[in-house]
């Protein structure tokens, strides 16, 4: 083989090493290294959330300027019940204008990003559309862990 | 006389050039290209593997099978909190074979969860990254995102010149199909085996090689080299707005899964459902994958419906028009022999292990040869 021996024999070492990183990633528990925030009551229903830096990764979701993954837990039997759902970090809630969260129950998410500096007042905000149209809406602070 | 000899000198030379590109070939990449010949081989069973493997897996067969509502609500009674993904199969690989939903479980990542089609209770899960799954994947692209299918892929061009330059070298090779190999020697043998593996899979090796430059254009052309898309994705319909209005004031009642296939089936007769898509928000319409009949393509056909009257809001059937898609059914068909379930499989599996055995053999006689190059004369 020649010079193309190390070639050949350095695509193997690195394919191993990406099977293993893929077989971790996709078996990583949620519970390392997420940050939870309790169901509280909005409107009729009751939803909290788990937030992640992302699947796979084992970074903590909550940097400054970093994305992070929304994922809404639903009250149970809920999903059918709320037409639209969206979330949003910061002082304020943006409403309907925030991001739309996309998924069945389990798997419901949403990419958000945290602002540059995080505060007392920087919170993460979900409102929820009713069928009548009626907007409800709750939030939790947010704390650098 | 010399102009007589010139012809022959010529083809001589010819074939001695053609030998060399061959030996050249076959030792360039032979770690990688025995590695992807092997692990195809052994993935052709991915499916058997995983089914010995998993005891979750595996279903003793019963009268008939439950709708798609109990299978459904099996996998949500038994893990409330999983988070299904992608598509719900209808149907399991084979009939001793439960059906596999892939879920996200906060505690566990990503697993498979089996449930028993003719029963409808869930029998367990094993992970997302099952052995077999391991296998086709590492064959497909040696588990390195975007660069791993350049790599495997590319390698289809040194199995063409490998196989042109190899019957260039093998003068006559049409009268090889049943010479005997000869047991003089290590290298005779060798020489021999690979000559007559080579002949016997002449036609295995064109298949390879047709599919491997379709999935080449698809994996490596079309995102790498900014070739024409053969396959588009296709966006699914969803409920026009002002009909997505008028649902409320309280909530609107989606029809049941079963109730919905039953209006494809009355819309389409003999189309047979293989997945649905449950839609991810509200309007959004649910998608029955499957087909009308057709060969390869199980899946291609697919109707969406509107979830909550059963209206049809669109539809693509394979049988309407063989687009590219149906080409890349075709290709995953041929190109892993799970056309004709275990007859076509073991047929694939053999071939393979000649084709492996091919790279395998080659680098013998190449060694052989060098080393009694290397020997001192006497």
């Amino acid at each position: 083989m020649g010079v193309l021996k190390p070639v050949n024999l350095g695509i193997i070492v690195l394919s191993l090493a990406a099977m293993t990183m893929t077989i971790r990633f996709y078996s990583m528990s949620l519970d390392e290294r997420a940050a939870r925030y309790a169901a509280q009551p909005i409107g009729p229903f009751a939803m909290g959330v788990v937030m992640v830096a992302g699947l796979g990764d084992t970074s903590d979701p909550v940097r400054p300027g970093a994305r992070a993954m929304v994922l809404a837990q639903y009250c149970q039997d809920c999903w059918k019940d709320i037409r639209r759902l969206w979330v949003n970090i910061g002082p304020k809630s943006m409403g309907s204008e925030g991001i739309r969260v996309i998924g069945q129950p389990g798997y419901a998410k949403a990419w958000v990003k945290f602002p540059e500096k995080i505060g007392p007042d920087t919170r993460l905000w979900m409102v929820a559309e009713r069928w009548n149209g009626d907007l409800d809406q709750t939030s939790w602070p947010i704390e650098i862990r | 006389m010399d102009g007589q000899l010139a012809p022959t000198r010529a083809r001589v030379s010819f074939a001695r050039a053609a030998f060399s590109v061959h030996s050249w070939l076959g030792l360039s990449f032979f770690v990688l290209l025995t590695t992807i010949l092997l692990s195809g081989t052994l993935a052709v069973f991915r499916e058997e593997i995983d089914w010995l493997i998993y005891p979750q897996m595996r279903v003793a067969p019963g009268p008939e099978r439950v709708g798609l509502d109990r299978l459904i609500a099996a996998v949500r009674d038994t893990y409330p909190e999983m988070g299904l993904l992608g598509q719900f199969p209808a149907e399991a690989d084979g009939p001793r074979t439960a059906i596999g939903v892939i879920g996200v479980s906060p505690r566990d990542g990503v697993r498979r969860v089996w449930v028993d089609p003719y029963r409808g209770v869930v029998q367990g899960t094993t992970p997302f990254v099952t052995a077999g799954y391991l296998l086709g994947q590492f064959h497909a692209y040696l588990m390195i995102p975007t660069w791993g299918f350049a790599i495997v892929c590319s390698l289809v061009f040194f199995l063409l010149a490998s196989l042109i330059t190899g019957l260039l070298t093998y003068r006559k090779f049409w009268r090889g199909f049943f010479r005997r190999p000869r047991a003089r020697t290590l290298r005779t043998l060798m020489g021999d085996l690979h000559r007559l593996g080579g002949v016997w899979s002449i036609w295995f090796l064109v298949i390879l090689i047709a599919t491997s430059l379709w999935y080449f254009w698809i994996r490596v052309g079309e995102p790498l080299l900014h070739f024409p898309h053969a396959v588009h994705d296709e966006t699914p319909p969803v409920m026009p707005v002002a009909d997505f209005d008028r649902l409320g004031p309280g909530t609107p009642k989606m029809l049941s899964p079963e109730g919905l296939a039953a209006a494809v089936r009355q819309a389409f007769p003999g189309f047979r459902i293989s997945y649905l898509r449950l839609p991810d928000t509200h309007g959004d319409a649910v998608t029955f994958g499957g087909n009308t009949g057709e060969l390869f393509g199980q899946h291609l056909s697919r109707v969406y419906v509107e979830p909550y009257g059963g209206r049809i809001l669109g539809y693509r059937l394979s049988r309407d028009s063989y687009s590219f898609a149906w080409a890349g059914a075709l290709a995953d068909g041929l190109h892993f022999g799970n056309f004709a379930g275990l007859v076509s499989k073991t047929i694939w599996f053999l071939f393979g292990a000649v084709v492996t055995a091919l790279s395998i053999t080659g680098v013998i006689v190449f060694w052989k040869r060098a080393a009694r190059k290397a020997q001192p004369s006497q």
